[in-house]
């Protein structure tokens, strides 16, 4: 077990690594998927099936899938050599930081637990939760969906309007 | 620990052969019905009623030439069919073909098929995009386009399955239709899911990423040899793998009027492929249009209707 | 656990089979003549003009968009169907508040015509 945990954490690095030196749009995205396929046998062997497969379902199934349609969707080549990020990047840069700051200074914090965890990553386990305890969240999750329906078509209106 | 590791090897290699004679003998099928259905005899020159004629496609194909197309993002290429034989196997792992004959009986297994079936799209993407042909890559994002389209239908049609049995295990949805098959109270979602499984495998009426009027052959126009065939391949184990699945969550898997076993199983995975092949070979293709909007406006709000009435039944 | 063990043999073993398929067709795959007509896309025995990878319509973009989100909708109602038979009304009606606020939203995608392809 711990063979695969190392052999599938190496993996998913290996694909972090990929997406941030692979300069190739495509590949780029293929690396990403290394890195989401990896993650989703993670939760697997960390006895969390729903998540894992979720993960897998979502993020490398639909996740990547979006990236690479919009790949190709848009002009390769003007995507090749236009590559300025400017503001944008140094923003990212800073929230990125800060991100490895925050996880660092927790990771610090708290102790990892050696036992590994109850089978918390199941169906069963988490409709209970969801259905229960954590009603509100569940509901309001549905209304942060709504907003993303109705955020993706604007985007898309609004770039019609501009093409025609 | 090393026992259970050698009889999954063992199942699996069974399962994979299985597969694989399924998936020849069904183009063989599909071509022997497809000649009946026309008033001709189809292929009967290779072996008593054409019966050798698999094995002889096989051995040509391995045989041809392999036009590597220069053009091509190369590792792409190559990995494209690897990709779509691979994520066609996959599948496999959790059917349940009798009450104890399966490769792995997962408590989640309707989740596991979501996630390998959504895999299949990278093969058709990346075939598409690789080959740097426009045919090919107009075949690769229509396809990518149906198949995603359609997955969320079927996904809404699993989980009445799932309702009804209070399981996400194969076996355990089988066990559920002991003394009803989900036929009967998952009617609608019945329709909706084989709908969608048409359109999963790319089958008339809905073969639009590869419809050769228009597209030449879609996302595999550039392959050659058992390149192009492990497409073809690709496919027919996808069809023989849906037959299957149809079974199991709707027509109660390997129970029958009499003492339970796989002959029922395959018997009726064989009148589903049956089926299969007699609409293909009777209905036209749509258009494009056509079969977006059929999926988003017909199919989704039948399927949600279909989870409501289901559950508001089962709560009162 | 054996369970997960065995998707990764049936993977491991769809690899092998795959790869070696195609392996053994490389060699024995006849070389013959280069001509460099075979490297040309096939366009119908036309000279292909200007470059493949040119774009295409968005529509792709807003299906997969669109995908995404109904897909993890989707996700959602698995959990929710396996423990359905101990919420009964009370998860029927959780249920129909969730998918009703996502309803409005695939009634504002249909109005906008996301559905239609033209």
């Amino acid at each position: 077990m711990t063979t695969l945990f190392w052999l599938f954490g190496v993996l998913a690095i290996v694909g972090a690594l990929g997406v941030l030196f692979q300069t190739h749009p495509v590949r780029g995205a293929l690396f990403l998927l290394l890195n989401f396929l990896a993650i989703g046998v993670l939760y697997l062997l960390a006895r969390a099936p729903f998540v894992g497969f979720v993960q897998i379902l979502v993020y490398a199934g639909a996740i990547v899938v979006l990236f690479l349609v919009a790949i190709m969707v848009m002009d390769l080549r003007r995507l090749e050599s236009d590559f300025d990020l400017g503001l944008m990047g140094f923003l990212t840069f800073v929230l990125g930081v800060a991100f490895f700051v925050i996880v660092a200074l927790v990771l610090l914090k708290n102790q990892i637990p050696e036992v590994s965890p109850p089978p918390t990553g199941t169906p069963e386990a988490l409709g209970e939760w969801l259905f229960g305890q954590y009603l509100v969240p569940f509901e309001l999750a549905s209304i942060l969906l709504l907003v993303a329906i109705v955020g993706a078509i604007v985007l898309i209106r609004r770039r019609r309007q501009d093409v025609s | 620990m090393a026992q259970p590791i050698f009889q999954t090897l063992w199942k699996t290699g069974v399962v994979f052969l299985g597969a694989l004679t399924a998936a020849a003998y069904l183009v063989l099928a599909e071509r022997k019905f497809a000649g009946y259905f026309q008033e001709r005899y189809g292929p009967n020159r290779v072996g008593p009623f054409g019966l050798l004629q698999p094995l002889a496609d096989a051995v040509k194909l391995l045989l041809k030439e392999e036009v590597i197309f220069p053009q091509a993002s190369r590792g792409l290429y190559l990995a494209a069919p690897v990709i779509i034989g691979v994520a066609a196997l996959l599948p496999l792992a959790v059917i349940p073909f009798s009450e104890h004959f399966y490769i792995a009986d997962l408590p989640v297994a309707v989740l596991y098929l979501l996630a390998v079936g959504s895999l299949s799209t990278y093969g058709v993407l990346l075939g598409g995009w690789s080959s740097n042909s426009k045919y090919a890559l107009l075949g690769g994002l229509r396809s990518a386009a149906q198949m995603v389209s359609y997955e969320i239908a079927m996904a809404l049609a699993l989980v009445g399955v799932a309702l009804m049995a209070q399981s996400l295990s194969l076996v355990k949805i089988v066990q559920a239709q002991q003394s009803l098959w989900f036929l009967i109270p998952q009617i609608l979602g019945f329709v909706v899911f084989l709908i969608a499984a048409f359109a999963e495998t790319n089958r008339l009426p809905f073969d639009l990423p590869e419809a050769e009027s228009e597209l030449v052959a879609g996302y595999h126009t550039e392959y050659s040899a058992f390149k192009f065939a492990m497409f073809f391949v690709g496919e027919y184990i996808h069809l023989f793998i849906v037959g299957c699945l149809v079974t199991v969550l709707y027509l109660g898997g390997w129970y029958g009027p009499w003492k339970p076993g796989p002959h029922w199983f395959f018997l009726k995975t064989f009148l589903v492929l049956f089926f299969m092949i007699w609409v293909r070979w009777t209905y036209p293709r749509f258009r494009f249009d056509q079969l977006m909007r059929f999926s988003w406006k017909v199919l989704i709000p039948v399927a949600l209707l279909n989870l409501l009435l289901t559950s508001l039944w089962m709560a009162l | 656990m054996t369970a997960y063990l065995s998707l990764l043999v049936v993977f491991v073993l769809a690899v092998l089979l795959i790869g070696g398929i195609l392996v053994l067709s490389h060699l024995l795959n006849p070389q013959r003549s280069t001509n460099p007509a075979k490297g040309e896309a096939y366009e119908c025995g036309i000279i292909p003009k200007g470059d493949a990878r040119a774009p295409v319509s968005i529509r792709f973009f807003v299906m997969a968009l669109l995908f995404l989100i109904f897909d993890i909708e989707v996700v959602f109602l698995f959990p929710w169907a396996v423990v359905y038979h101990k919420l009964m009304l009370l998860g029927w009606i959780e249920m129909v508040i969730f998918l009703g606020i996502l309803l409005v939203g695939y009634f504002y995608a249909w109005g906008q015509g996301a559905f239609d392809w033209k």
